[in-house]
């Protein structure tokens, strides 16, 4: 299959609506393609951001009580339902019949889930966290990559903002690798570090004009955090070395220091 | 009251104000209940909204041809929409709660300003995740057309996202 039939299937086929067959070649295709794999991650990640984020409405209390209370219905509404009951006995000898062929996947029920409220929707988060942060974190680049030799240009490419970090670090820690997440569901840029022993990860997002944040810092489950605003966007630093040490790292990585 | 809240999300989405969403909606219930009251379960939710967007489009009509009604699609853009959205997920910190609810807005807004034949197959598909022979049905347009619509829609969002993005680090 060539990029440009990819490039017309792509919506049906993140959305299973192509034949077996036809998924089968896209599959395959992605897997040679880096242009149209790119394209597909970016098709997944608007569709996740609008099942994510648009609204979803609650029908009104007052919708739902004149429903079912025909004495409170305004006066041309009643006028419209007797109109529908005089239509509905002209209409009923060609009564209409419709049939839906559904291919619903239970997918579906995770998105119901959604809608109840806090209760309900850790597992569903997670869950859906979980499929996006897979579909996003299949490409990971670093400096053995040979090509790409600095982060920014890498990111520039697959998100609409760009992390920054000094490139100079002394020996004690290495910049490894980076890669994009989803994290708190949004698109983040991810910094891998290497001090000695020890992991240091960066998360990077928009703060989108939210309250600049002191460093702060926490601790979970035996890792430190270390938190900063710079420049429209947040940062947070997570590792498994020892509070100061990570508050060292963050002061040189962050230019601060 | 079955596919209330899906009904009702998707004239909020078609109408953009609160008052005209609740009319169509309700309207929309009455005919569906009147002409088939036997419908109920699961099957019935396409065929929901395909009322929903016929009852929206007939008033759409009429106020054209009366000019002092006030249902308009450009004008009643309302100030609450996405007030008190925020992204789904799980009870988080202050700050993760703000960084949501940004996302939401900026989700919503650059909805918005999608064009409403590309919004609301979009819209069908993300919120109610129908397959495209159902909203091809809904939208009364061939699968070939739905598709096109959504990859545009999908497309517009994406740099109307990017769009308001740079705005607001400006």
């Amino acid at each position: 299959m060539r990029c440009g039939h990819v490039k017309r299937v792509l919506d049906a086929y993140i959305d299973a609506e192509l034949s077996r067959a036809d998924s089968d070649a896209v599959t395959a295709h992605l897997q040679s393609c880096d242009r149209c794999s790119e394209s597909a991650e970016e098709l997944r990640v608007v569709r996740e951001l609008v099942r994510l984020c648009a609204a979803r409405y609650t029908g009104p209390a007052s919708l739902r009580s004149s429903m079912t209370s025909s004495r409170r219905m305004p006066r041309h509404r009643k006028m419209l339902t007797n109109a529908a009951y005089a239509a509905a006995l002209a209409l009923r000898p060609c009564r209409l019949v419709v049939v839906f062929a559904l291919s619903v996947t239970f997918a579906i029920a995770i998105g119901v889930h959604m809608q109840r409220g806090p209760t309900d929707g850790g597992l569903a988060t997670e869950v859906v966290s979980a499929h996006v942060r897979a579909m996003v974190t299949s490409q990971v680049a670093g400096i053995a990559d040979g090509a790409v030799s600095n982060p920014q240009s890498w990111f520039l490419d697959r998100l609409h903002f760009v992390p920054r970090v000094t490139d100079s670090v002394s020996a004690g820690l290495q910049l490894v690798g980076w890669r994009t997440d989803f994290v708190a569901q949004q698109m983040v840029g991810v910094l891998m570090y290497m001090a000695g022993p020890h992991a240091v990860t960066i998360f990077v997002w928009p703060t989108h004009g939210g309250r600049r944040l002191p460093v702060a810092a926490g601790k979970m489950r035996g890792y430190n955090l270390v938190n900063w605003t710079s420049g429209g966007l947040f940062y947070c630093a997570v590792s498994d070395i020892d509070e100061g040490a990570l508050y060292r790292i963050v002061l040189r990585v962050s230019g601060a220091a | 009251m079955p596919h209330l809240d899906a009904a009702y999300t998707f004239a909020r989405w078609l109408t953009r104000n609160a008052h005209d969403a609740e009319d169509v909606t309700h309207e929309a219930f009455v005919r569906a209940m009147t002409f088939f009251p036997s419908h109920q379960g699961n099957e019935a939710k396409p065929w929901v909204l395909a009322i929903v967007r016929n009852t929206y489009l007939t008033r759409l009509q009429r106020a054209k041809q009366h000019p002092t009604e006030t249902l308009d699609e450009e004008m009643h853009e309302s100030a609450d929409s996405g007030l008190g959205m925020s992204c789904a997920g799980e009870l988080d910190s202050p700050e993760m709660a703000l960084v949501r609810k940004a996302s939401a807005q900026l989700v919503n807004r650059a909805l918005r300003r999608v064009p409403p034949d590309a919004r609301e197959v979009l819209i069908l598909r993300e919120l109610e995740e129908l397959s495209y022979k159902e909203i091809a049905h809904i939208v009364q347009a061939p699968i070939g057309t739905v598709m096109s619509r959504l990859h545009r829609g999908r497309r517009l969002l994406r740099e109307e996202l990017e769009r308001l993005d740079e705005e607001l680090l400006r």
